[in-house]
């Protein structure tokens, strides 16, 4: 009897998963936890220890930056944009840099080399003091589209709230 | 035990068929395989047609369509690109917890409206250490891509869920779910803004 627990990479179908089952969870793993420190200050996470499942952040990121997936990448680097807006810290703006790096290396921008591209994600912190972290977010995001497209994405606004 | 409930809203300048394929689940494990490893539409209870495929070696309830040996896969159905309320098989990817979930689902798909309903039929179980029955009994939410009269795209989505399994975990499971949702929304913004391919490799 065949279990989900036995596919990997069959093929054909489209049925099944890209990747095997241990990379995914160990992706899924590295961006709860990265997406866990960023909301561990707001309710409800905030008045409950760290869930045991949550990795330590340079472990998670470190996770994003070997997984070479631009996905994977782009959703770590814009969520830690918006923490770093929230939390600022030197630890926050050496990682932020690691996955910046790690982002351009995979993306491979034409014109655009290395340090440009790390600093044009700084100038999101330089340009504005205090910026707010959903704004952070979306310079993040226009960021990537321009750098991967060449095209100016006109991102109006995103909200995500709690509707209980 | 709480569920985790979620609104999110998005407003960009584009078009609605950009959100196409952010808004249709079967391609969630091609995109997203570290959210759903596996999604597929299901044949519907009591079909013994010819073009379902991978019937459960136990066979199949006539009256759920869910197999008898809640461990089987369930039946497949075609993909298709817009379809009235259907079950939908997905394997979703949850820390090292694998839950194999059934919604009822509805998709349409109009040049001005993508619009995706969900809502939970039955957990399957859920894989870890050991699997257990069940896992998740509440999950509905909607997903839709509109066009405003300004031109930009509207999407909203919304998700309410909470976890039963593991019984020992349900308590951090459900607090990572406040983590959870928000990753996924921000997914299907992503899937909608950059397109994809972009889950594998570069």
């Amino acid at each position: 009897m065949k279990r989900v627990s036995d596919w990997t990479m069959e093929g054909g179908g489209g049925r099944t998963s890209r990747v095997d089952r241990a990379t995914a969870h160990r992706w899924n793993r590295a961006l709860l936890s990265i997406y866990y420190y960023g909301r561990r200050h707001q309710a409800p996470l905030s008045r409950h220890p760290p869930p045991a499942q949550v990795l330590p952040l340079e472990a998670a990121i470190q996770v994003v930056v070997g997984s070479r997936a631009l996905g994977v990448l782009r959703l770590a680097l814009a969520d830690l944009c918006r923490t770093r807006a929230a939390q600022p810290s030197t630890r926050i703006e050496v990682l932020m840099r690691e996955l910046v790096a790690a982002y351009g290396r995979l993306v491979g921008a034409p014109g655009w080399a290395a340090p440009d591209i790390v600093e044009t994600f700084e100038r999101i912190f330089r340009d504005d003091a205090t910026p707010d972290p959903e704004e952070a977010y979306q310079q993040a995001i226009r960021r990537m589209k321009e750098l991967e497209s060449g095209t100016v994405l006109q991102l109006i606004s995103f909200t995500v709230q709690t509707a209980s | 035990m709480r569920p985790a409930s979620y609104r999110g809203t998005a407003s960009f300048a584009g078009s609605v068929a950009s959100l196409s394929r952010a808004l249709n689940p079967l391609h969630w494990h091609e995109d997203a395989p570290y959210l759903w490893f596996e999604t597929y539409l299901m044949a519907p209870a009591g079909s013994r047609g010819a073009a379902e495929t991978g019937a459960p070696p136990h066979g199949t309830s006539p009256d759920t369509g869910l197999p008898w040996f809640r461990a089987e896969a369930p039946a497949q159905a075609p993909a298709r690109d817009c379809w009235t309320p259907t079950q939908l098989f997905e394997a979703v990817v949850f820390d090292h917890y694998l839950y194999r979930n059934v919604l009822l689902t509805d998709r349409v798909n109009q040049p001005d409206k993508i619009s995706l309903h969900y809502s939970q039929v039955e957990c399957l179980e859920t894989v870890a250490r050991r699997p257990c029955d069940g896992g998740i009994d509440l999950d509905v939410g909607e997903g839709t891509a509109t066009r405003e009269p300004d031109g930009t795209v509207r999407l909203v989505v919304t998700k309410t869920i909470r976890f039963t399994q593991p019984q020992a975990a349900t308590a951090e499971v459900n607090l990572l779910a406040h983590v959870m949702v928000p990753l996924c929304f921000d997914f299907w913004l992503h899937a909608g803004l950059f397109g994809t391919g972009g889950s594998t490799h570069g």
